[in-house]
């Protein structure tokens, strides 16, 4: 148990340092990459900035004479740039710097620029790194572009450094924590392990040598069963030594019916029934809370989830250090970029014979680079005083050393002579910004890598340890009761399954010798009576034992956090992927095009939901559950090789179709697995490990489509789908609780009905659709085309929306117990729903990077809040004036016309956003929750005076 | 049916210089020439025997008299011409004629002509457009940016520019065009256009000493920047015009390069000449070398313009280009 409990620790917390480095380097080269890209950008804009009063003139880039010359400019500033070239709108080259002048752009720099939003746009493909710009005329017409090709071989070299570091780190950590986990495990387990060990040796020693089982029989307690786990091993101990008298007294049965005597069944088993060969499961023990298993669990995940946390820790903050450390001098390459730049475009004035006195012009063009690099403040060119200058002044004590060892860093030299040099001022906040967002990145996948690992823990404990424990708990305690029918096909390799496999031999034993002797008294009626009533006590059979079933949720854990991750790798770049595709033919405006394919997936589930409990129960839970898997699996492949958007709608409707079936099978395995007093937390189990993977999935989608590529992303979901698939069809039972449930049929939900509620109508259109449209028109669509507008890359716009589920995942649990003190439910949904609407309406009027965040958090936390109220809120409307129709119909019709409601919002919103911008849409979904949260108040309003209100506490 | 003739005809002739070739006989071109061979002229001429094709440039100036074309023509025929090379609107027209010209007006036809210098020759109906110039036997070069981007130029240079001067004379055709097309595009480039006719003189002609006075008119009525373009009498006399307007403190925009590089003028949008003429050099080699109609061809498109600034003039006149169009703009220190 000791040892198999460290190598399971030890072996998770390699997971989840390989896990965290791998996450840590992609993560780095993405930031790295970025910063590269960034630096690189201020050359292309440069450069473009050069082209502009040409095409403000109307006229092409190929007119302008010494255009080569103007590009090759950049080679002065930079000498690893591979090339520069300008170009027209077709992307046919027309300036370049090199020899060989290629006919057009490569379509990975075409693609770039026809998808971005913003004037900079970049690329990345194996070979190098493409930072562009557009070259826009005044009124905003693009007459072409200028892109920089970067080389690899810096990211390359950075990131190989990383990787090292980060592996060295890791493995150190590992070493330590694996080495930290044998004595903490052994102060835990170790007396339990010895108690188990004694009342195996005494299990095993014959009966007349037996020394008194720990707890068992009125003899002395053990002194190792004293220890942590003290209680559950005496009544292990209690269980297996009535096992013992049980079976004793089952073979005395057998013997004596043999001999035509019959016992007079007193000390039978209790509810023991003849069983032919029928597979019954059993579900958790008599009392799980009390098993010794359940209590190693709780004892153990803890002391995991430390080791899990702590080792994430301190990889997590080796690796920011080890990013800091490496992005620093890229962001003082850019700095020292933009002063070159500066002081090039002085000196070249200068040398046409400009004074620098009579510069005209020149602090209105400095302005408008300060207007496109957020990081400087101020640019100014001195003499000793200022000679021109644009921006705000930093604090000199905050701002960059001007001179390094009295050599000015961007000197303006004339004839050979230094006249002037230039001051670059770096706004500190950016900068602190950038790190702080590093140390965001980084506190990302340090909590996806622990959620990973804490799943990967769970069931691993759960099959080496606590599974084991649990089986042996189960057939002693039913042996105990007189019930033989149960046998175990184990390996015997610890303690806890010898005694597992010595109980499953007594009962193979016992249902052998019973079918022998019942053949062989086929003949005398007497003979078998007798053998019936034997056979009715023990629980025998003639067919023999049947293997004991267990079914534990655990096995189901990490298949459905891997799936939900799956599902949600690609939530953030979707509305990019789809923009890029094909589809010129279609009749219908961009915006709504891109909607289609969330809109498609949510119909899915809307259509499907009502007939997954008839599937389950005509193919089984755990045949539903791998079936559902192969649809998500195919349409993740067929996202991958999807070119056009039709492509990618149809797929998504069936990624939906999976989604729904495995969720719904999950959620009714769930079910079926625990007994009534322990489903709210199941559910509540469920329910976390379903959102951390939606959490996991959309943290880490961003930054995978960042290095991997967006379609590869798609092959890593189905990867993952597969996995999970793997997962279910080797761990997890076929769960048959003997529950009796009525027989579901497919119903269509009473829509109608629940719709003659004027309290469920203003629940429906004030709370639950405005919610829904928050997430699926907001969060799941505007949100990422609002950001990469405003040039954020994939892993930023993963981060981003993460908050929403963090917000929801965090915020959830306490707007709970703050209802529950503070405030009624109602409330609760009402200020949820003002919360998240406001913080949208701010980022509608002000779109920006930090509103638009703000808005990510608040539709979080009132979302959150409506969550935790919308279900009791519908529960008390379903239990008075919906009470004919029941709970379940009601809240299956409330999902299903929230969803129904949400798709026509999404399409709605798309269509404001197409029509007037991303702002107009957001506004819009502000619009509608604002406007759902006052029809709710209004009803609250008016419900205070006719008492006619929905909130459950009243 | 009279076109196919035509068509033939024109077929025959483009064939017949390739088998002259093969006999080892040279290639004519005719080079019909308004004021020498100046920069264009030379370029054409460089491109020719460059490209190794066996032919004699024969030149012809006119010396500003269109009065001797038709001689010219007659001479182009009789020395059984291959290719004819006319240098300005004023000849071109002269011996090509417009598209509306019948086949009886004497003018060239059949032999093929490459025009250049051509500043509008849609517009005076030399050629039909930029795809081909509608004409069996003409293709031609075309080296001017729209009168507007001069305008946005100027304006780009000077934000306050307001006022755009010119100075015309009725005995060009291209001068009135000129003086037509700026008057009707003014208002819609937001700038006002004091144009100023040159007065002739005893002899009928446009008086050079005239220009002085009116240079002092225009900076009189707040004009700071004058147009030259389209007058081939204003650019052969343009160091005395360029230096007139700089001691009026105006500066000078025009599309002739040489204008800003050897004299006065402070800023031009143009094509290097040279280059121009390597370009109607293509366009020859095309025809000669390629056995291609010139019909068929594309009239072709200079590209390569630049932005030059005179760094002298600029100091002179106290108007240092900004700091945005040094960044583009070639200078030159005269």
């Amino acid at each position: 148990m000791l040892f198999r409990s460290w190598l399971t620790f030890s072996f998770v917390i390699a997971v989840v340092q390989m896990v965290l480095a791998g996450l840590s380097v992609l993560q780095h080269d993405a930031i790295f990459s970025d910063l590269l890209r960034q630096r690189v950008s201020v050359i292309a804009q440069t450069t473009a900035t050069a082209f502009k009063p040409l095409v403000d003139l109307g006229m092409p880039l190929s007119m302008m004479r010494n255009g080569d010359a103007v590009v090759a400019r950049a080679l002065d500033t930079d000498p690893e740039i591979e090339f520069v070239h300008a170009f027209d709108a077709s992307g046919a080259i027309v300036h370049s710097t090199m020899a060989d002048r290629p006919q057009s752009v490569p379509p990975v720099v075409l693609k770039a620029m026809r998808l971005a939003t913003a004037q900079g746009w970049s690329a990345e493909t194996s070979q190098r790194l493409y930072s562009g710009f557009d070259i826009k005329s005044r009124s905003g017409e693009i007459g072409g572009g200028v892109v920089v090709g970067y080389p690899r071989d810096r990211l390359e070299e950075v990131s190989q450094a990383i990787v090292r570091e980060t592996a060295w780190t890791a493995l150190a950590i590992w070493a330590v924590f694996s080495a930290l986990a044998w004595p903490v495990l052994r102060l835990l387990l170790g007396a339990p392990q010895r108690a188990l060990g004694r009342l195996e040796k005494t299990l095993l020693e014959p009966e007349g040598r037996r020394e008194p089982v720990p707890g068992g029989g009125g003899a002395e307690l053990s002194v190792g069963a004293r220890g942590l786990f003290g209680p559950e091993i005496e009544r292990l101990g209690r269980n297996l030594d009535e096992a013992g008298q049980q079976y004793a007294r089952a073979r005395e049965d057998l013997d004596g019916a043999a001999a035509g005597r019959v016992r007079d069944g007193a000390a039978g088993s209790e509810g023991g029934s003849l069983v032919e060969g029928a597979e019954v499961a059993v579900r958790g023990a008599a009392d799980p809370s009390r098993s010794l298993a359940r209590r190693v669990a709780t004892r153990l995940a803890p002391v995991a989830a430390l080791f899990i946390l702590l080792s994430a820790l301190l990889l997590g903050l080796a690796s920011l250090r080890d990013v800091n450390q490496s992005i620093e001098p890229e962001l003082a390459a850019r700095t020292h970029l933009i002063g070159s730049v500066v002081s090039d475009n002085v000196q070249r004035a200068l040398a046409a014979g400009v004074p620098l006195d009579r510069l005209v012009g020149a602090e209105s063009f400095f302005g408008d680079m300060l207007t496109r690099l957020p990081e400087v403040a101020y640019i100014a060119v001195a003499t000793g005083r200022i000679v021109l200058e644009a921006g705000e002044r930093i604090d000199p004590y905050l701002a960059p050393a001007r001179e390094r060892k009295d050599v000015r860093s961007h000197p303006i030299m004339q004839d050979g002579e230094e006249i002037a040099y230039v001051v670059i001022d770096i706004d500190p906040a950016i900068i602190s910004k950038r790190f702080v967002d590093v140390f965001l990145d980084m506190s990302v996948v340090v909590l996806v890598s622990v959620l990973i690992a804490f799943e990967i823990m769970v069931l691993l404990t759960s099959r080496s340890l606590t599974a084991g424990l649990d089986r042996l708990q189960r057939l002693a305690a039913m042996q105990a009761a007189g019930d033989f029918s149960r046998r175990a096909g184990i390996a015997a390799s610890g303690s806890v399954d010898r005694m597992t496999r010595l109980l499953a031999d007594r009962a193979v034993a016992l249902n052998g010798q019973f079918a022998r002797l019942w053949s062989r008294t086929r003949s005398s009626a007497g003979g078998r009576a007798a053998l019936e009533q034997v056979a009715q006590r023990h629980a025998l059979s003639s067919s023999g034992a049947v293997p004991l079933r267990t079914t534990y949720f655990t096995d189901l854990r990490l298949a459905l956090f891997l799936f939900a991750a799956a599902d949600h790798l690609p939530l953030v770049f979707l509305p990019l992927y789809t923009r890029a595709a094909e589809a010129s033919w279609l009749p219908f405006e961009q915006a709504v095009l891109l909607s289609l394919p969330l809109a498609g997936y949510l119909l899915a589930i809307v259509l499907v939901s009502p007939l997954a409990r008839p599937l389950a129960e005509w193919l089984g839970r755990r045949p539903l559950l791998v079936l559902a898997t192969i649809p998500a699996l195919v349409a993740h492949i067929g996202l991958f090789y999807a070119t056009s958007v039709p492509e990618i709608v149809g797929w998504r409707v069936l990624t939906g179709l999976g989604y729904a079936l495995v969720t719904l099978a999950c959620q009714d395995y769930v079910l079926d697995t625990v007994t009534g007093r322990e489903r709210a937390q199941a559910m509540g189990l469920f329910t976390t490990v379903l959102f951390a993977g939606i959490f996991s999935g959309t943290a880490l989608g961003g930054v995978l489509a960042d290095r991997l590529g967006q379609e590869n992303v798609f092959l890593l979901s189905a990867a993952l789908v597969a996995a999970a698939a793997v997962l279910v069809a080797r761990l997890v039972g076929p769960a048959d609780s003997g529950i009796e449930r009525p027989r579901a049929r497919m119903h269509l939900p009473p829509i109608l009905p629940t719709l003659r509620s004027r309290r469920f109508c203003v629940l429906l259109f004030g709370i639950a659709i405005p919610n829904n449209i928050v997430l699926q028109a907001f969060i799941s669509y505007l949100v990422t085309l609002i950001l990469d507008s405003l040039g954020a890359s994939t892993a930023d716009i993963g981060r981003s929306v993460m908050l929403y589920f963090l917000a929801v995942i965090v915020v959830g649990p306490v707007a709970g117990r703050l209802a529950s003190r503070w405030m009624s439910m109602t409330s609760l949904a009402l200020l949820g729903a003002t919360l998240g609407g406001s913080a949208l309406l701010m980022a509608a009027l002000v779109p920006h990077e930090v509103t638009v965040l703000l808005a990510i958090m608040g539709a979080g936390v009132g979302d959150a809040m409506g969550r935790v109220s919308l279900v009791p809120m519908a529960m008390n409307v379903a239990e008075n004036e919906l009470q004919h129709l029941g709970p379940n119909a009601v809240l299956g019709t409330l999902r299903t016309l929230e969803r129904v409601g949400s798709i026509a919002g999404l399409l709605a919103v798309a269509m404001v956003a197409g029509q007037f911008g991303y702002a107009a849409g957001m506004a819009t979904v502000a619009a509608l929750s604002l406007g759902g949260a006052a029809l709710f108040g209004a009803h609250l309003g008016a419900g205070r005076k006719t008492s006619a209100v929905i909130d459950p506490a009243r | 049916m009279r076109g196919l003739a035509q068509w033939l005809i024109a077929a025959l002739l483009v064939a017949a210089p390739a088998e002259r070739t093969f006999a080892g006989e040279s290639l004519k071109i005719l080079g019909v020439l308004y004021r020498g061979c100046e920069q264009v002229c030379q370029g054409f001429a460089a491109r020719i025997e460059e490209s190794g094709l066996d032919a004699e440039f024969v030149k012809r100036d006119i010396a500003q008299d269109i009065s001797r074309l038709p001689a010219i023509i007659e001479e182009a025929r009789a020395m059984e011409a291959d290719l004819v090379l006319t240098w300005g609107t004023s000849v071109t027209l002269g011996v090509v004629g417009t598209l509306d010209d019948d086949e009886g007006s004497g003018l060239l036809s059949t032999i093929p002509v490459v025009f250049t210098i051509v500043a509008d020759p849609f517009g005076t109906r030399i050629a039909e457009g930029f795809a081909g110039s509608g004409r069996a036997n003409v293709t031609g070069t075309f080296n001017r940016v729209p009168e507007a981007v001069y305008v946005e130029t100027i304006r780009q240079y000077d934000p306050e520019f307001e006022k755009l001067g010119l100075l015309y004379n009725r005995n060009e055709v291209n001068s009135v065009l000129k003086f037509k097309e700026l008057q009707k595009l003014a208002p819609m480039l937001g700038i006002e256009l004091v144009a100023l006719e040159l007065a002739s003189g005893d002899d009928g002609a446009p008086d050079l000493a005239d220009i002085p006075r009116l240079l002092k008119k225009l900076r009189e009525q707040d004009v700071s920047w004058v147009y030259l373009g389209s007058s081939s009498l204003l650019r052969q006399n343009g160091e005395f015009f360029t230096r007139a307007a700089v001691e009026h403190s105006i500066a000078v925009l025009s599309p002739y390069e040489d204008l800003v590089r050897e004299q006065n003028a402070l800023l031009s949008v143009a094509v290097r000449s040279r280059d121009l003429g390597r370009l109607a050099a293509e366009q020859a080699l095309k025809v000669l070398r390629d056995g291609k109609k010139p019909g068929d061809l594309p009239i072709a498109r200079a590209t390569d313009f630049a932005y030059v600034v005179n760094m002298e003039v600029a100091r002179q006149l106290g108007r240092f280009p900004p700091f945005a169009f040094l960044q583009i703009a070639e200078t030159v220190k005269k």
